[in-house]
């Protein structure tokens, strides 16, 4: 070390103090009290007892001066000790509070008060009941007595989840380990916290993804499994249509259309269900929207003339490509097109399909798929993302459910507004595949 | 399916009519499905349109009967219980005369797409599929030109 502490300096200084004083009080006996009493003569008398007094004074420096390198090395561990507790405690990643058996808080270190959200001088002195929220404070106080009437270091409510309060109010899920010392300035506790909201975080979306996964699976097999039984149905049904056709009452032959057009409907559900289940990585590729409008819509014009549906399209020319999935924007939009002629079947209508920029939020392009048909009640409008959900007699409610869930995972949206006998309109907002130039400056 | 009465759009055109009249027109179509429930309804759409029809039940078997029979056609499931309905395609194609294979899968995936089209089949056929929709994919696959459009495989 570069710098002697003034300890260690005293440590010296009274070795050599303790030899001194020891020399001057011998030599003052050597030549004062013996003189005239001794038998033996006073030179022989005086070395012998130089003699003696320098040998005992020589070894009792050496002693003396072991004893303070000594002292100064245990001085040095324990400076070196208590600047690394300091470290740790200041540099954790745990927050940690110094709580006296009374539960006063005697210390916290820098990352309990980031946790908590109070200042050092809000948080000494006060009981540490005052980091979990009111509702469960009169709890802890039977949980403090009863860990200190048989205190050893273990880890808080194992098994419970432990939530602390931060100033502001705001709850958070923590892990906490109890260390108990016994010091000769009384009986502390360390607790060292950890704030577990991520780690909680994470699992959940962990299980998440492996029960999406586990669907897939699933899905897959039931779509597998419930096909070939399904074709055999619906190609038997065919061919007692097409062969014992003569000898069938109209009866006979409404109920095996019935039970064929319904096989059909459980295959489809198979195969909406494989589809909406399966993990497939998303591309992120430049995608022309006009494009796709254009050919996806190819399929569903025949469809629509037949229900008496009139299309009209307002494409911006020259839209920017958006930067996203191809095919899986197809399927929103083959899912939004269904909807819409499913809307109008009853009394015909205008699809209305627009798409263009969007001049007050650059970087975005939006389309909108607008129908003038039954529309949506109020009450249903907040459901109709959600999983399973359907008005439809013969829906799956897995479709629009997929159309949000492809749209999040291109950092896009989707929106609807709806009037009851007015019609519906499905607004998808989409990231350009690149920032236009304007934007660029502007930021 | 037809609206009412009549006999369905895919038996109006067939060579024989509503019966068939021996296999002139006909073709020798071999059709490997594990489920013979299946097995049996194509064999027997395909007979009312004049084909002579085999049926195999398994992957080996169906590579014998490809030896042996000499089929014009093959329609084979993707998965079979002793095998693979892909072992069964490039079986067909690597005959000095490749025949035409048709997929059937109960299972789409873009993997199951990919394959077929590594394999050389000409069409594909999700289950469950119409009796029109079959008719038709045969129908593409024994026309005289499609020997040509198939490319040679191995």
């Amino acid at each position: 070390m570069a710098e002697e502490s003034p300890s260690k300096k005293a440590l010296v200084i009274n070795a050599v103090g303790i030899t001194l004083t020891y020399l001057a009080v011998g030599l003052l006996w050597v030549v004062t009290s013996e003189f005239a009493l001794s038998e033996m003569p006073a030179r022989t008398l005086v070395l012998n007892r130089v003699a003696f007094i320098l040998a005992s004074g020589g070894l009792l420096y050496v002693l003396a001066s072991r004893w303070a390198g000594r002292i100064r090395r245990v001085n040095q561990d324990l400076e070196e000790t208590a600047a690394r507790a300091a470290a740790l405690f200041d540099a954790a990643a745990w927050g940690i509070l110094r709580v006296s058996p009374d539960g006063t808080i005697h210390n916290v270190n820098p990352k309990a008060i980031e946790m908590f959200g109070y200042t050092l001088e809000e948080l000494i002195g006060q009981p540490v009941e005052l980091l979990i929220p009111q509702r469960l404070r009169q709890g802890h106080l039977g949980h403090r007595a009863n860990f200190f009437s048989a205190p050893q270091s273990r880890q808080m409510g194992v098994g419970a989840q432990l939530v602390g309060a931060r100033k502001d109010g705001c709850e958070f899920p923590i892990e906490v380990s109890l260390n108990f010392l016994h010091t000769i300035k009384g009986d502390v506790v360390m607790a060292f916290i950890t704030d577990v909201t991520e780690r909680l975080k994470l699992e959940r979306e962990a299980r998440r993804g492996e029960t999406l996964t586990a669907l897939g699976a699933i899905a897959a097999g039931v779509a597998h499994e419930l096909n070939n039984p399904l074709a055999v149905v619906s190609s038997r049904i065919e061919l007692i249509m097409a062969t014992a056709e003569p000898g069938l009452s109209a009866q006979t032959r409404e109920d095996l259309e019935v039970v064929h057009r319904n096989a059909r409907r459980a295959s489809q559900i198979a195969a909406e269900l494989l589809n909406s289940a399966r993990q497939r990585p998303v591309e992120r590729r430049p995608v022309n929207l006009n494009d796709l409008v254009e050919e996806t819509l190819r399929n569903f014009r025949e469809q629509m003339r037949r229900v008496g549906v009139s299309i009209a399209v307002a494409l911006a020319p020259g839209l920017a490509p958006i930067k996203g999935d191809r095919i899986a924007l197809e399927q929103v939009l083959i899912n939004l097109l269904a909807n819409a002629s499913d809307a109008m079947a009853a009394g015909g209508g205008t699809l209305r399909i627009e798409g263009h920029a969007l001049p007050d939020r650059p970087g975005f392009a939006q389309l909108s798929v607008s129908d003038t048909g039954c529309g949506i009640m109020p009450d249903a409008l907040g459901h109709i993302f959600d999983v399973f959900y359907t008005t439809k007699a013969t829906g799956t409610g897995l479709g629009l459910w997929l159309c949000r869930r492809i749209m999040l995972e291109h950092q896009g949206r989707i929106d609807v507004r709806s009037e009851v006998g007015c019609g519906t309109t499905f607004t998808i907002t989409l990231p350009l595949a690149e920032v236009p130039d304007q934007v660029q400056i502007n930021v | 399916m037809s609206d009412r009465g009549g006999p369905p759009e895919w038996l109006e055109n067939s060579p024989g009519g509503r019966a068939p009249s021996g296999f002139a027109t006909g073709r020798r179509i071999l059709i490997v499905d594990d489920e013979p429930d299946l097995a049996e309804s194509c064999a027997r759409l395909l007979g009312l349109k004049g084909h002579e029809c085999f049926r195999a039940h398994g992957q080996h078997e169906a590579m014998t009967m490809i030896d042996h029979l000499v089929p014009d056609l093959v329609l084979t499931d993707l998965y079979l219980s002793d095998g693979d309905g892909l072992a069964v395609a490039r079986h067909a194609g690597r005959r000095v005369r490749p025949l035409p294979v048709i997929l059937m899968t109960a299972y789409h995936s873009p993997d199951a797409v990919a394959a077929a089209a590594e394999v050389g089949a000409v069409d594909y056929l999700l289950k469950p599929f119409s009796m029109a929709e079959l008719d038709r994919a045969v129908s593409a696959a024994i026309a005289p030109d499609h020997q040509m459009v198939r490319a040679p495989h191995g």
